[in-house]
């Protein structure tokens, strides 16, 4: 009922500006401790990213036996690993590889899943079909899925891309055409169609601006599983091949010589970990912020 | 008999842009078989005061509640949890608005009857199904024996209504607080719960606090109407003094502005000027001056007092005098 | 003064109109069932949300349609708009058969028939600003210049009585009697000549709903506009309108011109319906009908007489036979065998 009082006092009457609402937004952002958090985990592995040739001199893939299997010290702080690389070296431009699959992945299926969610949500003939071919593909557990995919094409960064992208096609697809669904029962898309708005434009310009909300948070967990999910790959050799520096990879390197170099495996995978809990964090804070009651004028 | 006593209740929320009162000073009585009124517009605080009340807020929704509400002898608000869980639904229950969602779809209507009989009275399982088939039919539902077993959902709007104004009678209520009871129902139906509301009351001599924007059921069904705007009581008066002399250009305008069944017609309707200021902008002086066609230096400066204009007749406005219908004035009302 | 000329001024041409002007819609037998499935084998039901509906109006005049929720009366208006197509049945707009238009046909007189809704809240994309809702349909149009798009849009906001810095908001900065007003200002936008106003005033409060309905009659009068005007409170229709149907579970029971509607009810449902109104003025207590039960489910509808189980004068041919609307006094129908 009326219990939470706070949203039917003052906003029937908003009278305030928009430019007091962005503040109001900034505010609410920087109070949610996991929104916060989660970003400046994410911020902190692109500016990596970005600068990785700043920070290490070293180059990923030459070997150097001489430095075979070092522990951290001070020239290698993440240690060497068996064929005399530096694990830092790895690990930094590793990131490049996992963010860059993931990012690319979000891409591919924000923009793929929206056309298949609002075009299903809006015709109901589509819908049936593409949402059982929808169902047939999210029968399969995603990395057995991924790794058929990569099987028939063949590893290479950009297959791992294309396979990631049809695993979680599905899942965008599905999350975008629910919203879409209840977006189009509104009113004022019913106005629109009063008003002669031609199909186009209700798909186009009202009911998908109103999913980006959802759509944004979707897509920031679709990039920590594609991450997690790469990583899986590449570390059960159907991935990026090596010698690129995968996390997934130097996690597989490490694996049989775990008891004797441990910062082999410690260290790609505490980054993996670091990526993916950013991007959950900062998933459920945006879900917090954006998802439950974006407009609070709303009755 | 008084039956309820609020003093000066002050209810204030914190909201993202800053603290807001959203009843600031509210004092009324309800005494033992009478209906008292509480009319306004949306944001005037008339279901936050209803709320106040019962102290129907969550832990930590940052409400605060000031001043004294007297229940029979009991101060609610000084009154632990235990001892409120006690007192609604028991001594005092509520009805809201929506029935839909004031029911809970996944248990029967007959379930949800007999367990606050249970809870309250203590009665036996069997006991209360029987209670609650009484009540079924009290409140004139065809063949109770049969609906006891239906699911929310499956009954009407107008059946729903009745439910929930069984469940709230169940336990024999001194107080009954009724949320806008009528006004998602359709007007041959809302007559039907109006009588049905008028009968229990006389049966039960219980007070009743009717919370409404509708003038028409005020006037059919209350003893005693309180006029709420912007947190405060702008007026208080009988009915037959309201509808016949109100002196707060509020109460006016708001008579004057609905269209009647059997009035002229072909006429601009009434109009107050304006909207509800929000609760983050309150005006300075007296809160309706913004919108009031009377309103002076003094009006929107000094906020006035609710001063006593006559016997149990209250107006907060400074112009009571001069203000009235057919006072040799700009507002006279024309429709009646 | 003003008012109550031009208010004489309606109602003359009101007359004139039925005299020498072809209505400007006509919905002919109109039938609307909504198919429903009852369980995963069940058999095929169908709601019978308007049974036979037929109606006229006339250039610049206000046709309400009253009755209680779930009678059609919305319904009706969308497929009056063709926004639901008609399960069989006709209207004519000017003469032609709006419901064999073609897509491309249709769109193009949605320019003159037009719609409001009654929940303003919703009837508003939350993400985009105030002006660019407005100006939307002169784009879908191509209506005029693009750069006096604006300019039509401000004197629009005029027109509605908001402020030209009222441009650059969104929705929710607005109460919901503001977003009515906006709603009215995207709908003028395209210059209809008739207007569907579904319940514009039910969610709005007491002070705001004089407001809206002052301002639909300034309108109808600067535009010269015809509305069709649905709701469920009598007194607000009885306000605004020059002639009344009432609708009860999908059939138009009575119809006439507002003031015998009110004045000399002949259907026991329209009698029902106005007793139960209840007035301001605690002096004034009517003798009411308070009729017995609920209304019938629209899946299962009653034989006969639609309101036969309600109704307190019902005689056995009720039961059987469907009474047909029939004009009793000069514009009056009602479909009842007793009258």
């Amino acid at each position: 009922m009326e219990t939470s009082s706070v949203t039917m006092v003052g906003t029937k009457t908003a009278t305030s500006s928009t430019k007091h609402h962005a503040k109001i937004a900034v505010n609410r952002f920087f109070a949610n401790r996991l929104a916060v958090s989660g970003s400046i985990l994410v911020l902190f592995i692109s500016l990596i990213c970005i600068l990785a040739p700043v920070l290490t001199s070293y180059n990923p893939i030459e070997m150097n036996v001489q430095d075979r299997l070092k522990p951290p010290s001070a020239s290698h702080w993440f240690g060497t690993d068996e064929f005399g690389r530096d694990v830092f070296t790895r690990v930094v431009y590793g990131s490049r590889i996992s963010m860059g699959v993931g990012f690319s992945v979000v891409m591919i299926t924000s923009i793929i899943g929206l056309i298949f969610g609002l075009y299903s949500a809006y015709y109901r003939r589509l819908d049936n079909f593409l949402m059982r071919i929808n169902d047939g593909l999210m029968a399969f557990p995603a990395i057995l899925l991924a790794i058929a995919i990569l099987a028939a094409l063949g590893p290479k960064m950009s297959n791992v891309i294309i396979a990631l992208s049809v695993v979680y096609i599905p899942t965008v697809a599905r999350a975008i055409r629910s919203v879409a669904i209840t977006v189009r029962e509104q009113t004022y898309i019913e106005a629109i169609r009063a008003l002669g708005g031609k199909s186009w434009r209700i798909i186009w310009l009202h009911i998908a601006p109103n999913c980006l909300s959802p759509l944004i948070v979707q897509a920031t967990f679709i990039f920590a599983y594609a991450v997690i999910t790469e990583a899986s790959l590449s570390f059960l050799g159907a991935g990026t091949p090596p010698p690129e520096p995968s996390w997934g990879n130097i996690l597989n390197d490490g694996r049989t010589i775990m008891k004797q170099a441990w910062w082999m495996t410690v260290f790609p995978g505490l980054s993996i970990m670091m990526t993916v809990l950013g991007l959950n964090l900062l998933g459920d804070g945006l879900r917090d912020l954006l998802d439950p009651h974006t407009n609070k004028a709303k009755k | 008999m008084t039956l309820l006593k609020v003093k000066n209740l002050k209810t204030r929320f914190s909201t993202e842009l800053g603290e807001v009162t959203a009843v600031d000073g509210v004092s009324f009585h309800v005494n033992a078989g009478e209906t008292v009124g509480l009319v306004g517009e949306s944001g005037c605080g008339k279901s936050v005061t209803s709320l106040s009340i019962l102290r129907l807020f969550r832990k930590h929704s940052g409400t605060k509640l000031a001043g004294e509400i007297f229940f029979e002898q009991k101060e609610l608000l000084t009154s632990s949890m235990e001892e409120m869980q006690e007192i609604r639904g028991n001594q005092i229950s509520m009805i809201f608005q929506d029935p839909m969602s004031s029911l809970n779809p996944v248990y029967t209507v007959g379930n949800q009857i007999s367990e606050s009989l249970m809870l309250h009275q203590k009665l036996s399982k069997k006991e209360a199904y029987e209670k609650t088939i009484e009540m079924l039919s009290l409140v004139g539902i065809p063949s109770p024996e049969k609906r006891v077993n239906d699911y929310p959902h499956q009954l009407s709007g107008g059946m729903r209504q009745r439910v929930m104004i069984a469940m709230g009678l169940c336990c024999h209520p001194k107080l009954l607080i009724a949320d806008e009871p009528t006004t998602a129902l359709d007007v041959t139906i809302q007559a039907q719960i109006l009588d049905l509301m008028k009968d229990l009351q006389e049966q039960l001599q219980m007070g009743i606090m009717l919370i409404t924007h509708d003038l028409g059921v005020v006037a059919e069904v209350c003893d005693r109407v309180l006029v709420m705007y912007l947190g405060q009581i702008v007026e208080e008066a009988s009915v037959e003094t309201l509808f016949e002399n109100p002196k707060h250009p509020y109460t006016i305008g708001l008579m004057k502005s609905i269209p009647t069944i059997d009035g002229k017609r072909g006429e601009k309707l009434h109009v107050i000027e304006g909207m509800v200021p929000s609760l983050h902008q309150i005006p300075a002086g007296c809160r309706f001056a913004p919108r009031c066609p009377f309103a002076d230096e003094k009006c929107r400066s000094h906020p006035p007092d609710l001063i006593e204009v006559s016997h149990s007749h209250k107006a907060r406005c400074w112009h009571h005098e001069r203000i009235g219908i057919g006072g040799g004035n700009a507002i006279a009302i024309g429709n009646q | 003064m003003k008012e109550s000329v031009s208010g004489e001024v309606t109602r003359l041409r009101l007359v004139t109109n039925e005299v020498k002007e072809a209505p400007l819609l006509q919905a002919s037998n109109l039938v609307k069932h909504f198919p429903m499935k009852s369980g995963y084998f069940g058999e095929q039901t169908y709601v019978k949300a308007v049974s036979d509906l037929s109606l006229t109006i006339y250039q610049g005049e206000t046709y309400g349609l009253v009755g209680e929720s779930g009678c059609g009366k919305s319904t009706t208006g969308r497929m009056i708009l063709r926004l639901l197509e008609p399960t069989s049945g006709s209207v004519h707009y000017r003469g032609k058969e709006v419901t064999r238009f073609s897509e491309e046909e249709l769109r193009n007189i949605r320019k003159e028939m037009q719609i409001i809704f009654q929940d303003p809240y919703s009837a508003l994309n939350p993400r985009k600003k105030i002006g660019k809702a407005i100006q939307e349909p002169m784009s879908i149009y191509n209506i005029g210049d693009p750069k006096q798009h604006k300019e039509a849009v401000l004197e629009l906001l005029r027109k509605v009585g908001l402020q030209p810095e009222h441009y650059d908001r969104y929705p929710h900065e607005f109460s919901g009697g503001q977003r009515q007003r906006i709603v009215l200002a995207r709908a003028l936008a395209v210059h209809p000549a008739f207007i569907v106003c579904d319940e514009p005033v039910s969610a709005l409060d007491v002070s705001i709903q004089s407001q809206i309905l002052n301002l639909l009659e300034q309108l109808q009068e600067d535009f010269q506009l015809t509305y069709l005007f649905i709701a469920h409170d009598l007194s607000v229709v009885r306000h605004i309108s020059d002639r009344v149907g009432v609708m009860y579970l999908g059939h138009l029971v009575e119809e006439a011109p507002t003031d015998a509607l009110f004045s000399e009810p002949l259907h026991p449902y329209t009698r029902a319906l106005l007793s139960a109104v209840p007035e301001p003025n605690p002096k004034k207590r009517r003798e009411r009908i308070v009729l017995s039960g609920d209304v019938p489910s629209p899946i299962n509808l009653p034989s006969g007489c639609v309101f036969h189980p309600r109704c307190p004068q019902a005689i056995e041919s009720c039961k059987r036979e469907v009474p047909i609307l029939r004009e009793f006094a000069k514009h009056h129908r009602v479909a009842c065998h007793l009258v």
